[in-house]
């Protein structure tokens, strides 16, 4: 395929006549057992392998296209997802149901007809390429560098040669990163990236997939309140947070900010500079993207009949008022706006990263209902 | 009973589901398919038309050229827009051991040598598809002149991609319409060199063979005949031969009488020709060097540069406090003044005077960021491709307009070290500097009693101060001089995306490894 642009075309994708469906075989088993009349539970688990996945992969450039689609993987998948439900209380005045749900998906590359690639949201040209497209690969793990934070690491870097001299030459610092001792303390202290025993310092560097997602859904009613509520709990999975990277070059971040740090062990500005790196993917900006978040709480009010007639709303037959608020709390130790991201691309389990993306709004509805 | 109408009911699914597969079988004339590009004769002579401006956007596009100015220390920019922050800026021991290539597949910087590689391969398959077409699917365009003429323009883009490609990789493909690219096996960067050269005089040969001229619309604006084409190809062999040395070294190993033959015949001989396209605002057609650096608040000319031009009030480091104004013997800077007084709050200049620059202008600005290293602040800024010759807020340069690509004076300026590095007239050799050195400059005349190492000196003032824009030009004559700082790189790697789609393991040049490939 060509791009037409100034009235000339250029060479974008190849095509593959020899392209067919991707297939899918899948399969799933469950039960779901009510017992102690009140409570359910239910369990299903899937598995899931696709041959033939279409991908779109790189081309060489002797060809002029940037890329082509191949079936070029099998990908095998599994999930497991765990719901229970409880109606704690039943009576005429008072009903109360808590719903909790699990679940946790992983999926794997068994099998790649092409060379391992890294892939991202924002394209093959942007800078978030930092998802390894590999055989024996499971979806969602980030590539970058690391800085020489343990003695394995620094006694690595010797053995390899990227750095001279003996360990007594480098200094852990307060911060957990390793520095020339030389340089500790003075303006030209500075992290030191770490090369593994081959010499490259591309590695995993962090997962975005979640141990576990929860979720409570809890249903309240007395008379004619009513309350529910909706809190999500993601447990782990990691975010990679370009956006506070991103201001690491303009001297914009906290971090830069050493006037409550003791005497001693004070910083110079291009000690958290170098964590810039050319903005290039780093274990200084994987963080801890599991949070707890009540998503939505809702208080609902029907009005009684009489004071329906009352205020002469003689065609309706109910009228209910209410308050709904989305985004209401968040727990979380991610330093970023909101670890609820999904990157620009949308897809939020491959391209789950912090790329300047907007937060969740917080919002508050008001409801006034009538109904005949 | 209901049989007959159940059938008639899968009958007319059955027909709406064909018809709806066909309707999926839609042509999209923006973006249409190779078999259609490739065969229908007006899509071919887009296609052929369509390599110049591949490779004139890739050729100016600050991506990779950009960091090679700034490398170089002829513009500067600490902007890491292009990744010229990270390249250009210099350690604290005063070399960029830290600073090779980013030849890896996460790296942000590896776009830097990744995006002139994939522009210029594509300017060069674009160009064997076509001659793949005519030459051996006798594809005939119209009629023989028009054939031609696609057939003439893809030999020199041909020619002009593996040239570029030769000129900053240390290997790569030999590509033309014989050869299956998913059979293609690298070719070391001398064997590149000779197969551009020798292309681009197949398009010279052409273009002298043929009687043409070619569309506006594929410079956006500008067309040349077959006549400037041979003299664009012969400049064009020339730079292949002298920018292609890596070192001081290798550039006295250059073919330098071969050199002195092409640029005899190239775009400064007979009827002298600029090689030009029309910028549209960088919507298709963009000159990106000059969108970047002739605007003041852009990038500036590097202290190294403005001192050579005004030793006195241009020191180089930048001093703390900034230089004051210029008062260059060089009609080219001048007193530095620009614009009128509207625009000095904006730009920091001061008015327009009767000594002003015509390439030149001062600001008391500093426009970079202190913490990201003085040294990359300058005073001076580059305006001579400013159409407007005010920087006024409307008239910025932004792309619009005449972008200079290759210029006469550029072939010229080759000419004359071709006389000088292979014995030729020094006399001769005096008179193409001083087109630009008196003409321009209004320096004092260079002469053949200045000598080899004179004229060398002199030489080497205008290369400096002429080729600015023009491409990466600047940097391959600090390049092939010694003059870039060391760790700097030499060679770019074949990018880690085509070494991916290889299975080849990553590699790079620069920083604590060697700065390029041994000469093969």
């Amino acid at each position: 395929m060509f791009s037409v642009a100034g009235g000339s075309p250029s060479k974008v994708t190849l095509g593959n006549p020899n392209l067919k469906p991707a297939l899918s075989k899948e399969t799933e088993a469950g039960f779901n057992i009510n017992f102690f009349k009140n409570y359910t539970l239910e369990y299903s688990y899937s598995d899931k392998t696709t041959s033939d996945q279409i991908l779109q992969v790189p081309t060489s450039a002797a060809t002029g296209y940037r890329n082509t689609w191949v079936n070029a993987a099998t990908l095998k998948g599994n999930t497991h997802e765990l719901a229970l439900g409880a109606v704690l209380a039943s009576n005429k005045d008072f009903f109360w149901r808590v719903n909790i749900t699990a679940d946790r998906t992983r999926s794997k590359i068994t099998k790649l007809n092409v060379g391992p690639f890294l892939i991202g949201p924002d394209g093959g040209g942007g800078n978030t390429r930092i998802f390894r497209i590999a055989e024996g690969q499971t979806f969602g793990v980030i590539y970058g560098s690391d800085w020489i934070r343990t003695d394995a690491q620094l006694a690595t870097n010797i053995t390899n040669g990227k750095l001279t001299g003996t360990a007594a030459d480098y200094k852990l610092n307060e911060l957990g990163y390793y520095v020339a001792k030389t340089a500790y303390g003075t303006p030209l202290e500075r992290p030191i990236k770490y090369f593994n025993k081959d010499g490259a310092s591309l590695q995993a560097i962090g997962d975005v997939n979640p141990d576990l997602n929860l979720g409570l859904n809890s249903t309240w009613h007395y008379k004619g309140l009513s309350l529910n509520s909706v809190f999500t709990w993601q447990k782990g999975g990691n975010i990679y947070n370009y956006t506070r990277q991103w201001p690491y070059n303009e001297l914009r971040d906290v971090d830069f900010d050493q006037r409550n740090v003791a005497a001693g062990v004070k910083k110079p500005q291009g000690f958290f500079q170098a964590f810039y790196n050319n903005f290039d993917p780093n274990t200084r900006f994987v963080e801890n993207g599991g949070y707890v978040r009540l998503k939505e709480l809702a208080l609902n009010y029907q009005l009684p009949k009489s004071l329906v007639r009352i205020a002469k709303l003689s065609s309706f037959e109910t009228a209910k008022i209410g308050i709904v608020g989305r985004n209401l709390w968040t727990s979380t130790k991610y330093s970023g706006y909101d670890p609820d991201v999904s990157g620009p691309g949308g897809n939020p389990f491959a391209y789950k990263v912090d790329y300047f993306t907007y937060p969740a709004y917080r919002t508050f509805t008001v409801l006034f209902e009538l109904g005949y | 009973m209901h049989t007959p109408r159940f059938l008639r009911a899968v009958g007319v699914l059955a027909a709406v589901a064909v018809a709806g597969c066909g309707s999926l079988d839609v042509a999209n004339p923006n973006s249409p398919d190779a078999k259609r590009a490739l065969s229908d004769p007006t899509a071919l002579e887009a296609v052929a038309g369509g390599t110049l401006r591949t490779w004139f956007n890739t050729y100016d596009g600050c991506e990779g050229n950009c960091v090679l100015s700034t490398q170089a220390q002829t513009f500067s920019a600490s902007w890491n827009n292009w990744n010229m922050n990270f390249y250009s800026s210099i350690d604290a021991d005063g070399k960029r051991l830290t600073r090779p290539w980013q030849n890896d597949p996460a790296a942000a910087g590896r776009t830097s040598v990744e995006v002139p590689w994939v522009g210029m391969y594509s300017a060069i398959s674009s160009a064997t598809d076509v001659l793949k077409a005519i030459r051996i699917n006798k594809q005939v365009i119209n009629n023989t002149s028009d054939t031609k003429r696609s057939e003439t323009i893809s030999q020199l883009m041909l020619g002009a991609g593996l040239s570029y490609i030769a000129l900053n990789y240390d290997k790569g493909y030999i590509v033309d319409e014989n050869a299956d690219p998913a059979t293609l096996t690298y070719s070391n960067r001398k064997a590149i060199r000779d197969a551009a050269v020798a292309k681009l005089q197949d398009a010279a040969t052409m273009a002298k063979a043929n009687t043409f001229t070619t569309p506006a619309a594929w410079t956006n604006g500008v067309t040349y005949t077959n006549v400037q084409i041979a003299q664009i190809a012969n400049t064009l062999s020339a730079m292949t031969l002298a920018y292609y040395a890596r070192t001081a070294a290798e550039n006295a190993a250059v073919n330098w009488g071969q050199v002195l033959t092409f640029t005899q015949a190239g775009m400064s001989s007979g009827t002298p020709v600029d090689f030009v396209f029309v910028g549209d605002g960088c919507v298709a057609w963009c000159h990106e060097i000059l969108v970047w650096f002739d605007g003041v608040d852009g990038g500036r000319v590097h202290t190294r540069v403005a001192n050579m031009l005004d030793p006195v009030t241009q020191k180089t480091p930048y001093p703390a406090g900034g230089n004051s104004r210029p008062n260059s013997p060089d009609k080219r800077m001048g007193d530095g003044s620009f614009g009128d007084v509207s625009i000095v709050d904006g730009f920091g200049t001061f008015p327009k005077t009767a000594n002003s620059g015509t390439d030149f202008l001062w600001s008391r600005d500093e426009i970079f960021r202190p913490s990201r290293g003085s040294y990359h602040q300058s005073n001076i800024g580059h305006v001579r491709y400013d159409l407007s010759k005010n920087q006024d807020p409307g008239g910025i340069y932004g792309g619009f307009g005449p972008a200079p690509v290759v210029s006469a004076g550029q072939s010229d300026l080759l000419w004359a070290e071709a006389l000088i590095r292979s014995g030729g007239a020094l006399g001769t050799a005096a008179t193409l500097i001083n087109k630009t050195r008196v003409t321009r400059g209004g320096l004092a005349p260079a002469s053949a009693g200045d000598g080899t190492a004179g004229l060398t000196d002199k030489l080497a003032y205008e290369m400096e101060i002429e080729l600015l824009g023009l491409g990466a030009a600047p940097y391959y004559w600090r390049r092939r001089t010694d003059g870039l700082i060391a760790g700097t790189p030499r060679d770019m790697p074949v990018p880690a995306k085509e070494l991916g789609v290889k299975g080849e393991a990553l590699y790079t040049w620069g920083g604590t490894g060697p700065a390029n490939s041994t000469p093969p």
